[in-house]
């Protein structure tokens, strides 16, 4: 073997794989957030890569795990930041008398360096520590004013502190994500960006509750646009299998402008013990039976799913009302404008 | 020594599960070939990563889970490491193609051919650019530096007795050349 570029595949068998316009697409349509071509819509993921990159390619500066793991990160999470870096070591790979479809010998030095230190805290570790607890927070508000109803407790016993506010509890946390992975909260902030991506995530501390069903309902809408299937999907036909689980990422993005319009929404999960299809669901939910039915949000729903769905009292209902709005909370996040007045 | 090393070398094997660094890096280096085919070619009904990120992504994605501890004293010393490594990529595959599946949910307007068909025709046009970078390279050791530290990876102490140098001298060239690399790019318009 002459260096580490032997034995790896040659830049022909790439070529001969690369896809046409529409297969990019769906291979970039099923890389979840980071779909969406390049629009120049995200400078600072595209900053920050290009910052990385140029890092990574330079042997004169460290290259650490968390650097790599940061960079993978952004690169998985943003389309921008994917084209920075297939760009840029593509050139590297060429110029140093390589294939742009192989790494070349100092990057396998790079990468190789930065999995086989020891690991630390490092860039992911830190991000996921910012999230999970701002993500926990907004569940745990939601759900103490969400509580479903519980069966009647056999406990009998001195009411007091051990027993306060403990009760098992099972509900979900909306959330959404820009395309650059920033998350934000989107119950309590009254709102979901049409650019953005709808993240949820559920805690079950009741196991009887195996099941989960999600919709959305536009009650501006026409009638019979206004429900949108969440999870499961109508080709999926049932609720999904869960388990007991806290603060649990449901494995799926959606991204709101494709499903989604401007105006009121309310976000509908069922914890059942027997799961619910999509038909019975849709049957319920008939705008034929009462027009004005999905348009009362949300106090009247869960009495109205309540008397139509087969659910038992132990079910849980819960309703989440937000504002689809244009654009994206990037803008938002980024903080205010530095222009001057 | 055979071209499995972890089965081959005891010595790199014991340090390896213990989890010493020098001898992650020779494995990584020895197996990387391996890992990329796999993901770059993949297996079954799977044809492989299609762009360089992903592939990047998923190479240390299969190295990281496989110098976990666990992993590293999974390996008995016995069997072929390459299989063992060639399972665990599999593995680390199809969980990298489940999580993508699962955002496969809403479907999308596709993009136009166009954009692609251009990202194509630049992507030659740079390609035939940056392939002659090397011809610009006049200075003593610099082609050869390019080849050997940049193209194949050789470390700095391997290096410098080749070019019989100092690797204070050869840490120069190295910068000499990243500058140079810069300065060309910025050239060609392609900073």
């Amino acid at each position: 073997m002459s260096g580490p570029r032997a034995g790896l595949d040659g830049g022909g068998a790439e070529r001969s794989r690369r896809k046409t316009g529409s297969q990019v697409a769906r291979d970039v349509q099923t890389s979840g957030p980071r779909a969406g071509l390049d629009g120049g819509g995200a400078p600072r993921g595209t900053r920050e890569a290009e910052r990385l990159v140029a890092r990574y390619l330079d042997p004169t500066r460290a290259w650490t795990r968390a650097d790599d793991v940061r960079l993978r990160a952004l690169t998985r999470t943003s389309q921008e930041a994917a084209l920075v870096y297939n760009r840029r070591v593509a050139r590297h790979r060429v110029m140093t008398g390589g294939s742009a479809a192989v790494p070349s010998g100092f990057e396998i030095g790079r990468m190789a360096g930065a999995v086989a230190a020891p690991a630390h805290a490092a860039g992911w570790t830190r991000w996921f520590f910012w999230i999970v607890p701002a993500a926990a927070v907004a569940l745990a508000l939601v759900m103490a004013l969400t509580r479903g109803p519980t069966a009647p407790s056999e406990y009998i016993g001195a009411r007091g502190l051990p027993s306060m506010g403990i009760e098992p509890r099972a509900g979900v946390g909306v959330g959404a994500v820009t395309e650059d992975g920033r998350e934000y909260e989107a119950i309590f902030s009254h709102a979901v960006h049409l650019d953005d991506w709808l993240r949820l995530s559920f805690t079950n501390e009741r196991p009887e509750l195996r099941h989960l069903f999600v919709f959305a309902l536009q009650p501006e809408r026409a009638a019979a646009e206004r429900l949108v299937w969440i999870a499961p999907t109508p080709d999926e036909g049932r609720s999904l299998d869960i388990a007991v689980a806290r603060f649990h990422p449901l494995p799926f993005e959606v991204r709101l402008a494709s499903r989604h319009v401007v105006g009121r929404v309310a976000y509908v999960a069922l914890f059942t013990e027997a799961p619910l299809t999509v038909d019975t669901v849709r049957a319920a939910l008939d705008p034929s039976l009462d027009p004005s039915m999905t348009a009362t949000l949300p106090s009247a729903l869960e009495p109205l799913l309540r008397a139509r769905l087969p659910l038992s009292p132990r079910d849980v209902v819960q309703v989440l009302e937000t504002h689809v709005v244009t654009g994206s909370a990037a803008s938002e996040l980024d903080g205010p404008s530095k222009e001057a007045p | 020594m055979g071209d499995d090393l972890l089965r081959d070398d005891a010595s790199c094997r014991e340090a390896f599960r213990r989890g010493e660094r020098w001898a992650m890096e020779a494995v990584y280096r020895s197996y990387v070939p391996l890992v990329y085919t796999v993901v770059s070619q993949g297996f079954g009904g799977f044809r492989g990563f299609y762009d360089a990120t992903t592939r990047d992504d998923a190479v240390q994605n299969v190295f990281t889970a496989a110098f976990e501890e666990r992993s590293r004293l999974a390996y008995d010393g016995i069997a072929d490491y390459t299989r063992f490594l060639r399972g665990l990529a599999q593995n680390v595959c199809r969980q990298m193609l489940e999580k993508d599946r699962r955002f496969a949910r809403v479907p999308e307007v596709e993009a136009s051919e166009h954009h692609a068909l251009e990202a194509e025709l630049i992507d030659a046009e740079t390609q035939r650019i940056c392939a002659g970078f090397r011809q610009t390279l006049g200075e003593r050791h610099e082609q050869v530096v390019l080849d050997r530290y940049f193209g194949d990876g050789a470390a700095e102490e391997t290096l410098a007795p080749e070019l019989d140098v100092t690797r204070y001298r050869l840490r120069k060239i190295i910068a000499s050349v990243k500058k140079k690399m810069a300065r060309y790019l910025e050239e060609h318009g392609l900073a």
